[in-house]
């Protein structure tokens, strides 16, 4: 309450006996409080997470990027397999509602494929007279989610005729729901990626930072050497290594190992700095006289520390992963057939020709885009909100 | 206080309007989860030559009051009211600083030549990747038209009246390779470069050794005596204010409790805020049995500062009365206090 | 302002930076080598299989047992290795079998295109990025601050090869333009000449932006936030103490100091710019490393494929070594020896 806001009171009217005093807080409430503060805050992190607004934008785009992941099978009207075998090349349909007789349901025109240039040009126009309706929550072809649970139901799509609002590409697939099937590789790699990075790059960090001497030059001197080698040329010599007669699965595994190669040892080195930092602190020596072991110092003490420095920086980390793959698979050395990612999908914009005539297949590249972003804003917001004093 | 206590320089106060004169300043910073009331009604003078001490806790006000007279404060502070009014060493005419533009021509003009100030931490007052000499030298051709070599032989000297020996060699290191002492008689030596008729100390000697304290206290007092310099000493630190000052003004969060001159704050503290802080120092010669006793409670939440009386809360003399904020008023000649005890 | 200290630490700086060097210039050198073994089989391997069981004739046989000879396959992994430095030390980096000519014929002009694209992008990177920064930070949270920053955003997210793909289409669609290489058809195999350089200017802004746009985001941000950060320290309110102008207060005191990360990472820029302008060399079919690694790659050309990612790192290594030289005459702490250059 400021003093303008209370009352104005006449200082003659009022008396000037002592007032009892109250005692303020107790040692031992403050004790609690500040206990409370400490168990309190990932809530903290969380709360001031919240106030900014790129952060949470950056949330909601992960979240249905993710979403996307997990419910593929549902979220796509085909499989990504399915072909289509009139609609090689066909534009993505434009989406109308209402009208044509439907009521207010959604719906698209057929494409009817017509010649031209002699025949060696495919052209494709909307067919008036045949419009699809789309249907919500329809069955369509049958799916396992997860491969575990059978189903049929799509969240959309229609019994009419193929829908395809992304377009066809040159095997007539339906690039809408090549995209969400490709969001399960491009956003788990990331992921799978970060934390082998993590794991690694913290475990080699703290053992760097805390025992320091030959460990430490060691082990920085061979961080040295991997940070002499420009990634992507690296990752490209690797994954050319990979043998031609792996498996889909195989060659995933070995992508990510392969981009998390370079990734930890830019965590190791800022771990290790952190780990110098607390190494000097008061409570790591309380510790010791304490009787405390190595090992239990560095997992109770200094891990808890920085798992908000390693939360952010593995949230920035997944980007670069991100972009690696998707370089990758777009040079034709990343992920293989059947497989699918982003990269994958580019791969087949990568031509003029096809770029200029098919315009359409380089729309994978809006998810790329999104992921970076949510992933760039949600990490800056983190670090704001887990280091408020910027350090 | 644990320091022999000397005489501070003792100059006789000029008669007539004050060098400085502040006059109900409001500072206040718009942040996001509210509104601080840093500075909410301060009131004090410095007369020409004279050392006045102001004195309070951290965070009680005193250093953005001291920034406020140069015009440094940084957004989100703001001047919400009050004058600052300066007379300037011509004595011609009287501006109120706390209505300049801070990026303006005129308190340019007035920073380092008329008013100047040290700061409390000197490695992080100078800029670390030029030399001393260059950063003194830099004060003396901002305000005086003078060659390069001419500001750089004026920076020299100043190193040397500052009692730093070997200066032409100081004036060509860098900060970080000088003692906490040297770097804060280096910043002095900045300070007095134009020839200030005001000098602000903000916890000059906080950062410093105690052995360094006294000697950095006996320059800035020479420095005081030899120009006529008035001087705005900023401290929390009651034994460096009984060294040095004529008059203290103490302030509590935000506003000036109690001022008057040195003898009659030390001997009869009339606010019990001034009482307190007096009880909480330790003193030689008490007897070792008796406990400290410090101020009780902990200074508010500076977002929700109670209405009245600031230091109601933790007042061992508060009143019903004092739900209404009370004003300076003279309780003995020279010698004002904000209390109902005493108005 | 001059900046003092004599040149005897520098040169001692210098030495002790490339001294470092050389033992992680031998590693790299083991790791590419290793890069090249690793693939099971390779085009040598494959012509050579070819020659004996496909033809079999005695002329053939003799081609192979010169061609094993030569590349040494009937010795030891490390024997190679030893032949292959030796050799490199020597200027000679193997044979390319794919195009049967000497490596460092191939790769020696594109060495030099990806060294001026990197440098081009390098420079116009920190033009762009630190002007931005200053004013960002000096005109906090309004809307030029906004605009910058959310282009800044966009400009880290865009994978470089998606943008260079994009123009490209924007460019033959809506220009009729193809800009894809370095120089045009007149000049490209036409010897040097002022005419051919101003073509080069032509051609290279493009991929030097698209290359550079990345690294220019993440510049602009950390220039924006360090000059924050300094601007609320200490000295900073002393040099406007003293009555100096704003934009003097800015300039010569906070600028100077929150520049010095920027130099620092100077080296740490290099790889992203050097991947960057790798792929995208991909995509615009530009005559530096990038091309000709990733086909030698698909056509397993061991030497020649070994021998780029060699030069890569040592492009890398020479790079940081400068990089460091520059942030020690510029930061006067670095070369007396202390390191925190906070």
């Amino acid at each position: 309450m400021s003093a303008a806001q209370a009352p104005r009171l006449d200082p003659a009217t009022l008396s000037r006996a002592r007032v009892a005093q109250t005692d303020g807080p107790s040692d031992e409430e403050r004790l609690l409080a500040a206990e409370e503060a400490r168990i309190g805050q990932w809530r903290q992190v969380w709360r001031r997470f919240r106030r900014s607004r790129l952060g949470m934008t950056g949330l909601a785009i992960l979240v249905v990027l993710y979403g996307a992941v997990v419910f593929a099978e549902f979220l796509a009207p085909y499989h990504y397999t399915t072909s289509f075998t009139e609609y090689v090349h066909a534009p993505p349909q434009r989406l109308h509602l209402g009208g044509a007789g439907l009521g207010l349901r959604p719906y698209v025109y057929d494409l009817t494929r017509g010649y031209a240039a002699q025949g060696l040009l495919r052209v494709y126009s909307p067919d008036t007279a045949k419009p699809i309706a789309i249907h919500f929550l329809v069955p369509g072809e049958p799916y396992r989610l997860w491969g575990l649970i059978p189903a049929r139901r799509h969240l959309f799509g229609s019994p009419d005729g193929p829908v395809a609002l992304l377009g066809f590409d040159r095997m007539g697939r339906d690039l809408l729901s090549r995209t969400i099937y490709g969001a399960r590789i491009s956003m788990t790699i990331g992921l799978v990626g970060v934390v082998l990075s993590i794991v690694l790059g913290a475990v080699l960090g703290t053992v760097s930072g805390y025992y320091g001497g030959t460990i430490d030059h060691l082990i920085q001197r061979f961080i040295e050497l991997l940070a002499s080698f420009p990634s992507i040329p690296l990752w490209m010599a690797l994954a050319a290594a990979l043998p031609p007669e792996w498996s889909s699965v195989k060659v995933y595994f070995g992508i990510t190992v392969i981009l998390s190669v370079l990734g930890w040892g830019g965590l190791a080195r800022q771990l290790r700095g952190i780990v110098l930092a607390y190494r000097e602190q008061d409570f790591v020596m309380a510790a010791r006289c304490a009787g405390a072991s190595d090992w239990h110092i560095i997992s109770r003490h200094l891990v808890p520390g920085c798992t908000s420095h390693i939360l952010v920086i593995a949230t920035l980390s997944v980007p670069g992963m991100i972009l690696g793959e998707t370089a990758l698979s777009f040079l034709g050395l990343g992920i293989r057939a059947p497989m699918t990612s982003w990269g994958v999908l580019l791969e087949e914009a990568q031509h003029i020709r096809v770029l200029t005539q098919y315009p359409w297949l380089v729309l994978p590249a809006v998810p790329v885009l999104l992921a970076v972003l949510g992933f760039n804003f949600v990490g800056d917001a983190l670090r704001d909100a887990a280091d408020p004093h910027g350090r | 206080m644990t320091r022999p206590i000397r005489m501070g320089a003792s100059v006789p106060v000029e008669a007539g309007p004050s060098l400085l004169s502040v006059e109900d300043l409001r500072v206040f910073f718009h942040i996001e989860a509210g509104t601080v009331r840093a500075v909410d009604g301060v009131t004090l003078s410095v007369q020409r030559g004279q050392a006045v001490g102001l004195v309070g806790e951290s965070g009680c006000g005193k250093t953005i009051t001291g920034m406020s007279v140069l015009g440094l404060l940084q957004p989100p502070g703001r001047i919400e009211g009050g004058r600052i009014l300066f007379r300037g060493r011509t004595d011609s005419q009287t501006v109120d600083l706390a209505g300049l533009d801070p990026r303006g021509d005129q308190i340019r003009a007035i920073r380092g030549a008329e008013i100047a100030i040290v700061f409390q931490e000197p490695m992080t007052s100078l800029n670390p990747v030029y030399t001393v000499g260059d950063q003194i030298a830099e004060a003396v051709l901002v305000h005086r038209r003078v060659t390069r070599r001419d500001a750089r032989d004026q920076a020299v000297e100043m190193l040397q009246r500052v009692g730093l020996p070997q200066p032409h060699r100081i004036a060509g290191e860098y900060p970080h390779q000088l003692s906490g002492g040297m770097r804060q008689r280096a910043m002095i030596a900045m300070a007095l470069s134009c020839d200030p008729c005001l000098l602000i100390a903000d916890e000059p000697t906080t950062a410093l050794d105690v052995t360094v304290q006294a000697q950095i206290l006996d320059l800035i007092a020479r420095a005081q005596a030899e120009r006529h310099m008035a001087l705005l000493l900023i401290t929390h630190d009651l034994g460096v204010v009984a060294h040095m000052a004529a008059a203290i003004a103490v302030m509590y969060l935000g506003t000036v409790v109690e001022c008057g001159p040195r003898n009659a704050i030390f001997s009869s503290p009339l606010h019990p805020y001034t009482q307190a802080l007096l009880r909480s120092v330790p003193v030689l010669g008490r007897r070792a049995k008796e406990r400290l006793s410090p101020v009780r409670g902990t200074v508010p939440d500076p977002l929700a500062v109670p209405a009245g009386c600031p230091f109601a809360p933790r007042c061992p003399e508060q009143m019903e009365v004092c739900c209404v904020r009370p004003s300076l008023q003279e309780a003995e000649p020279g010698h004002q206090v904000a209390c109902w005890l005493h108005g | 302002m001059a900046l003092g200290g004599g040149s005897g630490p520098m040169i001692a700086y210098v030495l002790q930076r490339v001294l470092y060097a050389i033992p992680t210039l031998i590693l790299i050198s083991i790791v590419s080598f290793v890069l090249i073994e690793l693939p099971p089989g390779d085009y040598l391997q494959q012509r050579i299989a070819e020659l004996e069981q496909r033809y079999g004739d005695s002329s053939s046989m003799a081609q192979a047992d010169q061609l094993r000879a030569r590349y040494g396959l009937d010795r030891p992994l490390w024997r190679r290795y030893v032949m292959w430095v030796g050799g490199a030390l020597h200027g000679d980096l193997g044979q390319s079998f794919r195009y049967e000519q000497p490596v460092n014929k191939l790769i020696g002009d594109r060495v030099l295109f990806t060294i001026v694209l990197s440098l081009a992008a390098l420079i116009v990177s920190y033009a762009i990025a630190i002007p931005a920064g200053i004013f960002s930070a000096t005109h906090r949270n309004t809307w030029g601050d906004y605009v910058i920053s959310s282009l800044a955003f966009i400009g880290m997210s865009l994978p470089g090869f998606l943008l260079a793909l994009l123009l490209l289409v924007v460019g033959l669609v809506y220009f009729d333009v193809a800009l894809v290489g370095l120089f045009s058809p007149r000049y490209a195999d036409a010897p040097w000449s002022f005419g051919k350089f101003i073509d080069l200017l032509n051609h290279l802004w493009i991929p030097t932006l698209i290359v550079g746009v990345n690294g220019t985001a993440g510049l602009m941000r950390i220039m924006r936030s360090n000059l924050l950060d300094v601007l609320g320290q200490q000295f900073v309110q002393t040099a406007r103490a003293k009555g100096l102008r704003e934009r003097v207060v800015v300039t010569r005191h906070a600028v100077r100091i929150a520049i010095n990360p920027l130099i620092s990472i100077l080296g740490m820029s290099l790889p992203g710019i050097l991947s960057g302008s790798t792929i995208i060399s991909i995509v615009l079919n530009l005559p530096t490393m990038g091309p000709l690694l990733f086909q030698s790659l698909k056509d397993q050309d061991m030497y020649l494929a070994g021998s780029q990612i060699m030069m890569f790192s040592l492009l890398l290594i020479v790079g940081n070594l400068l990089a460091d030289v520059a942030l020690a005459w510029v930061d006067p702490r670095i070369r007396y020896g202390q390191a925190d250059a906070q």
